[in-house]
C-alpha cells in the first residue's frame, strides 16, 4: 500500500512532516485536582490527577518522595469495534507503566514525601498515537494540579514508511507494521524520558526519525506552554489580581 | 417469529471521575444506575425493538449502550440518561444485505454501481423514538426540595427522589431509596411537577442539539 503518494502527500492529506491538528483543554474534570483534554487529530484523551494526598496503602508508603500511580484505560467506544476488555489487558498495563515512568521522571517526588499521586488517563477516541496524547494530557493536568514538575514533558510519535520519514502517526500508519518511534522529551532541559520503538530501523535513519520527533515535541511544548499561560491569565482574571 | 435484543447497557465509572472510585474496585453507583437505565429504557418503550430486526427469525441488531461519567459532580442518572437519549437519536442503523449463504453483509452505496444484493432495509435509518424519558433527581431536606444536586449535597443529605416523566407527561417511574426524611404525598408531587418543567427543558435542548447535527 501507498502510504506517501508521489505528490509527497499521506492518506490524510498532510505532508511527511506536517503533525495532526491539536487541541488542549484545562480543568475538564472539576472533582479532580488537576485535569486536561488532550486531542490530535482524532485522537481524544482525557486525563485527571488526584493528589498530593495520603497514600491508600500504608505499606507502600514512602518516606523520602511521593507514591506515582498511573491508570491507563481505553473507552468501549474509543475505537471502530467495540472493544471487550478496555482495561486490565497486558497492552493497557504496559501504557500504565510507560505514562508512569515517565511523569516520574519529570515530578518532583522528593519533594512530597509520604503522599501520593494518582495519574489517570482515559482514551475516548483512539486513531494512532494514543501513548503520546496520553503523556501530553498527564503533563497538562499536573501543571494544572500544582504538582512541582523539573520542565513539562511532550511527546510525538514518527515512523518510517514508503522510504520517508513521518511525523504523528495516524492509526492506519501506525498499523502498517513499519518502525514506529515513540518519543517523549524534556524540551527546555533538552533531555530523553522515553523512547520507544518498534520494528527494524537503520541506525542512521533512526536519527533523521529521532530528529523529526524531537521536533515534533518541540511544537507541541510551545502549544502546551501557550495553553498554560492562556489558562493562567483566565485565573488571574476571575481572581481580580 | 421476531428476533430483536434489548439493547446492553453499562453505565462506567473510570477513577477519573470522582477522588472516591480507586482502581481495581468498581464504583457501588455504576451497577445501580446502569439497572435503572436499562428498567427506564425498556420500561419507557421509547423505542420500538422491532425495529431492530433485520430478517424475522433470523437476524437482528445488537445496541450496545456504553456510558462513560468523566464528572461525577451528582444526579448521574439524569444525566446518564440523558445522554443515552441523544445517543439513541444519534443512532444510524445501517444499510445490509443476506447473501445467498445467509449472512447479512453491509450495503454501500458509495462506488456507484448496482447493487449485487437488494437490502433488507432499504435505507440507513433512524431510530423511532416516541414519548422520550427525561428525569430529575431531587434532594428532600426539612420542608426544601433541593433540585439537581450537586455530588457535595448529595454527600450531605441522604433523601434522594427521583422522578422519570416522558414528553406526553406520563410518569414511567418514581425511586426513593430509603433516606431519613420521609416523602409526604405533597413532596412527591412537587416533584413530579419540577419534573415536569424540566422535562420541556430537556426535550427542547435535546431537539437543537439534534437539530445542530443535520447537514
Amino acid at each position: 500500500m501507498e502510504y506517501v503518494s508521489p505528490e509527497g502527500l499521506r492518506l490524510d492529506g498532510r505532508r511527511p512532516m506536517e503533525m495532526r491538528q491539536i487541541r488542549a483543554e484545562i480543568g475538564a474534570v472539576s472533582k479532580a485536582d488537576g485535569s486536561a483534554i488532550f486531542e490530535m487529530g482524532n485522537t481524544k484523551v482525557i486525563a485527571a490527577v488526584y493528589g498530593p494526598r495520603e497514600v491508600q496503602n500504608r505499606n507502600q508508603q514512602i518516606s523520602s518522595h511521593a507514591l506515582v500511580r498511573c491508570e491507563y484505560s481505553m473507552a468501549n467506544f474509543s475505537t471502530g469495534d467495540r472493544m471487550r476488555k478496555p482495561k486490565g489487558d497486558r497492552r493497557s498495563t504496559e501504557i500504565s507503566l510507560v505514562i508512569r515512568q515517565t511523569m516520574e521522571a519529570c515530578i518532583l517526588t522528593h519533594l512530597l514525601p509520604r503522599s501520593q499521586i494518582d495519574i489517570y488517563v482515559q482514551v475516548l477516541q483512539a486513531d494512532g498515537g494514543t501513548r503520546s496524547a496520553c503523556i501530553n494530557a498527564a503533563t497538562l493536568a499536573l501543571a494544572d494540579a500544582g504538582i512541582p514538575m523539573r520542565d513539562l514533558v511532550t511527546s510525538c510519535s514518527a515512523g518510517y514508511l514508503n522510504s520517508t520519514p513521518l511525523l504523528d502517526l495516524n492509526y492506519v500508519e501506525d498499523s502498517a507494521g513499519g518502525p514506529d518511534v515513540t518519543l517523549g522529551i524534556l524540551p527546555k532541559l533538552d533531555k530523553v524520558t522515553l523512547l520507544q520503538m518498534d520494528s527494524k530501523l537503520p541506525i542512521d535513519i533512526l536519527e533523521n526519525v529521532m530528529q523529526l520527533a524531537i521536533e515534533g515535541c518541540k511544537a507541541i511544548a510551545n502549544y502546551i506552554r501557550e495553553v498554560l499561560l492562556e489558562n493562567t491569565k483566565q485565573l488571574e482574571y476571575r481572581r481580580g489580581v | 417469529m421476531l428476533i430483536f435484543v434489548i439493547s446492553a447497557i453499562d453505565f462506567h465509572m473510570p477513577p477519573i471521575c470522582s477522588p472516591i472510585v480507586r482502581p481495581g474496585r468498581p464504583a457501588e453507583a455504576s451497577p445501580m444506575v446502569s439497572k435503572q437505565l436499562s428498567n427506564t429504557i425498556s420500561s419507557s418503550r421509547m423505542t420500538d425493538l422491532k425495529e431492530l430486526s433485520l430478517v424475522s427469525g433470523k437476524a437482528a441488531w445488537m445496541a450496545y449502550l456504553d456510558i462513560y461519567c468523566l464528572d461525577a459532580d451528582g444526579a448521574l442518572f439524569d444525566a446518564a440518561l440523558l445522554s443515552a437519549i441523544a445517543a439513541l437519536s444519534h443512532l444510524q442503523i445501517p444499510s445490509i444485505a443476506m447473501n445467498d449463504d445467509g449472512k447479512i453483509v453491509l450495503v454501500s452505496d458509495e462506488d456507484g454501481q448496482k447493487r449485487a444484493q437488494e437490502p433488507v432495509n432499504k435505507e440507513k435509518r433512524k431510530l423511532t423514538l416516541r414519548s422520550i424519558p427525561f428525569s430529575l433527581t431531587c434532594i428532600l431536606h426539612k420542608n426544601y426540595i433541593l433540585a439537581d444536586p450537586t455530588a457535595e449535597e448529595e454527600s450531605i443529605m441522604e433523601t434522594h427522589v427521583t422522578v422519570v416523566l416522558d414528553t406526553s407527561g406520563q410518569l414511567i417511574s418514581l425511586y426513593k431509596p430509603g433516606g431519613p426524611v420521609l416523602a409526604y404525598t405533597s413532596a412527591i408531587q412537587d416533584c413530579a411537577a419540577l419534573t415536569r418543567q424540566r422535562v420541556k427543558e430537556l426535550n427542547n435542548f435535546l431537539d437543537k442539539a439534534n437539530s445542530a447535527m443535520e447537514v
